[in-house]
């Protein structure tokens, strides 16, 4: 009996030991998986249950970043510098997300565990039409469309959808063409008579005379930016559905006039075909193998880190009419406030006093290069300046670009509709398929994959 | 009677914390992503059920069949390469002609142990074109991330990489069971290197190959950092040409398609199941031996 004791209570305590041991792995995974989503890593989000505490007397203010922790200190810097009232009632908690498609994947899953949100999260706009329809962001209508009139009208469709608005801009991403200046001048290129495909294509062998080389622009043919894809279907009204939402990839003049005038330029050899993050992209700008890119407005902040020596080399322009039409944009960003966040007031009053205001606006171009939302704000002589790197192309070209900014009508099943289709664009690139089998075949995989655009 | 009582509780006493933890943490989710992948779900709102919708649209979508195609291009290059590499290897380290045993085994093991993440990171600034370490020794500019026809070639060597040294070790521990003293027969009885090879160790050793090659063909059917972290980037997927199946459930978690990711990984668990009992009818012991 004594031994049957001893084994019994033995096993029961193994148990009890082994349940604890699994309550407190998930909970460590989960702060794990948290801390393993943060590069600089300051606190995790508070899980359900937990309170969002306050540091002494100031409110902690969650704000999920991508790509720098820095974009949440200086945007909140730029905040409290326009309103300093803020700076004594909040503090910012930073939370480093390695991509904006990981901020969206790690949204989907909190919302499926339903835990407590971040106060402000930072938003790609292709997500935008799928979470605001189904209520989870904050209604932002009453706080943004006051200040239509004195906002750019980039800015204020960014951020709506529906005829309600739904987040802070942050960064528009106009079309630009970067290029060096100092090659295409020894190439005899004038980039103000580079107007069409054909003379984006001419520019290119002209350039490729001095410079063999050297490329116009860069992507990869295996795996064709969809954000590419984006700026030309902006500009020629292109889009992957109709009004109800029926896919007619294949009857589309402007996806059409897309797919036929990358091929062409691809086709031309004045791309340099090279996986996008890799040590060749980021070389390949350093080192003059590209000479261009057609790309958003987002590029000058990577190009001060990949060739940190052609400081004023490097200028920008309005990109050529490609299939049929000047590329708007490809979105761009902004920071929404979840619905069910702890401290949707104390987020709101931020990112007012940073896109709403002269003063947050003009603070941010000078912390992070952000090109401002309001109007006001772009006439300031502050941006007439010559930037640090780009020199002083940049604000006659940025002014340009976000003046002719268009945006592309995203549907809430973007993501698995570029998914579908940049694999036939790189088969009909490397000359798998013909322009019809790719359109045809990404319209019928779409149609049976995803049905319909609209149907949530 | 309390004694047999006693022997019958007792057992389970000792398995509840493992059972504990596997209802919890395998067999429940299990059980709902089975009851998922016939339901339409996006993580948040309402499920409605779409019987086996999913799973027609999968099998209806040309990139499935694409990537098993990938898959199983991983599958049979990785394994061969590995199972054959990997006993070479524990066969050398086991001679005498090596002498630095233990350097040599701690070596080769050490890519298992490092973080794949970094280490695949590391193999594609190796393998880049044109500032690829490979390519600027030899001075040319072999597109190894770039040609449809080497990329995976490329996934395969960053995977055995980073295999080679867990099965050697494996192989190593499997020769050590092979008795020395059947081997000197076999010598003495005038049977070269070759045949004591062929004709003894490696059918002694055939629950070792066995248990490699089911080991293996499990852990490549479910490759997925290689090919994205090689060929793809931080924004997007590998491409088609060289995606392996795992990320048709990743893509859609990705995308919210969560019925259809967890359909995904069902079929990708029917797959495994299938090559290991294909496996187990080729391998099986036979009974006469």
């Amino acid at each position: 009996m004594g031994k049957f004791k001893r084994f019994l209570t033995f096993g029961l305590i193994a148990s009890v030991m082994a349940a604890s041991a699994a309550c407190n792995s998930q909970t460590t995974t989960e702060q794990t998986e948290t801390t393993k989503g943060e590069g600089v890593k300051t606190e995790a989000p508070v899980s359900q249950g937990s309170s969002q505490e306050s540091t002494g007397e100031k409110t902690v203010i969650t704000w999920w970043v991508w790509a720098s922790t820095d974009i949440a200190n200086q945007m909140a810097k730029a905040a409290f510098e326009a309103n300093p009232e803020l700076a004594d009632k909040y503090v910012i908690e930073p939370v480093l997300i390695s991509s904006a498609t990981e901020v969206v994947q790690k949204f989907r899953m909190m919302l499926a565990a339903g835990e407590t949100m971040p106060d402000i999260m930072m938003f790609q706009s292709e997500y935008l039409s799928e979470f605001a329809q189904e209520g989870i962001l904050t209604d932002l209508t009453d706080v943004i469309s006051p200040h239509k009139d004195e906002m750019t009208m980039g800015a204020f469709n960014l951020v709506s959808h529906d005829t309600k608005q739904w987040g802070f801009p942050y960064q528009i991403k106009p079309s630009v063409w970067v290029y060096r200046a100092d090659m295409f001048e020894e190439a005899g290129i004038d980039v103000t008579k580079v107007k069409t495909t054909d003379d984006f294509i001419a520019a290119g062998k002209q350039l490729q005379e001095v410079y063999p080389e050297s490329y116009m622009w860069q992507f990869n043919s295996t795996q064709f930016p969809y954000a590419s894809l984006v700026h030309i279907l902006s500009g020629n009204g292109g889009s992957f559905f109709d009004e109800e939402g029926n896919y007619k990839l294949d009857s589309d003049p402007g996806v059409r006039a897309a797919f036929e005038d990358i091929k062409k330029i691809y086709d031309s050899g004045i791309v340099y075909d090279v996986v996008a993050d890799s040590t060749d992209q980021q070389q390949g700008f350093a080192d003059g193998t590209v000479a261009s890119d057609l790309t958003g407005t987002w590029i000058k902040n990577n190009l001060q880190s990949w060739a940190p020596d052609l400081s004023g080399k490097w200028e920008e322009a309005q990109w050529p009419s490609i299939g049929g039409g000047v590329p708007g944009g490809e979105g761009g960003s902004m920071f929404v406030v979840p619905a069910n966040s702890l401290n949707s007031e104390g987020a709101i009053e931020i990112l007012s006093a940073l896109s709403l205001t002269v003063e947050g606006n003009l603070n941010a171009y000078q912390e992070r290069s952000i090109y401002p939302s309001l109007t006001e704000a772009i006439e300031d002589d502050l941006l007439k300046q010559p930037h640090k790197y780009m020199g002083e192309s940049l604000y006659k070209a940025e002014a340009e670009a976000t003046k002719n900014f268009k945006s592309f009508r995203y549907s809430p099943k973007f993501n698995s509709e570029v998914d579908i289709i940049v694999p036939y664009l790189a088969q009909y690139l490397q000359g798998q398929a013909t322009l019809e089998e790719a359109l045809s075949g990404a319209n019928h995989d779409l149609t049976v994959q995803l049905e319909n655009a609209f149907d949530n | 009677m309390k004694n047999k009582m006693k022997n019958q509780i007792i057992p389970w006493l000792f398995l509840a914390p493992f059972l504990s933890v596997y209802l919890c943490f395998f067999l429940g989710p299990a059980l709902y992503s089975f009851c998922l992948s016939f339901m339409k779900y996006k993580g948040y709102g309402a499920k409605s059920f779409v019987g086996l919708g999913n799973y027609t649209k999968l099998l209806n979508y040309p990139v499935f069949w694409s990537s098993l195609k990938n898959t199983l291009f991983y599958l049979i290059g990785h394994v061969i390469l590995v199972v054959i590499l990997s006993f070479l290897l524990a066969v050398l380290i086991k001679s005498k002609v090596i002498k630095q045993k233990s350097l040599f085994k701690v070596g080769f093991f050490v890519p298992q142990i490092t973080a794949s993440v970094a280490a695949i990171m590391i193999w594609k600034v190796v393998l880049g074109t044109r500032a690829g370490v490979i390519n600027t020794l030899l001075g040319t500019q072999i597109p190894f991330l770039e040609s449809l026809s080497l990329m995976k070639w490329s996934v395969i060597l960053v995977m055995a990489w980073r295999s080679i040294g867990w099965y050697m070790v494996i192989f190593f521990a499997g020769l050590s069971t092979v008795s020395e003293e059947v081997i000197e027969a076999a010598e003495i009885d005038g049977a070269t290197g070759f045949q004591r090879m062929v004709k003894i160790i490696i059918p002694l050793m055939k629950p070792t190959f066995v248990f490699v090659l089911f080991n293996c063909c499990v852990t490549t059917f479910k490759v997925y950092n290689e090919p994205n972290l090689l060929i793809g980037n931080a924004n997007s997927a590998a491409p088609t040409s060289v995606a392996p199946i795992m990320n048709l459930v990743t893509n859609n978690i990705k995308n919210g398609n969560f019925g259809t990711a967890a359909a995904a990984g069902w079929l990708i668990f029917l797959f495994i199941m299938i090559i290991s009992g294909i496996q187990a009818v080729i391998l099986r012991e036979n009974k006469e031996d």
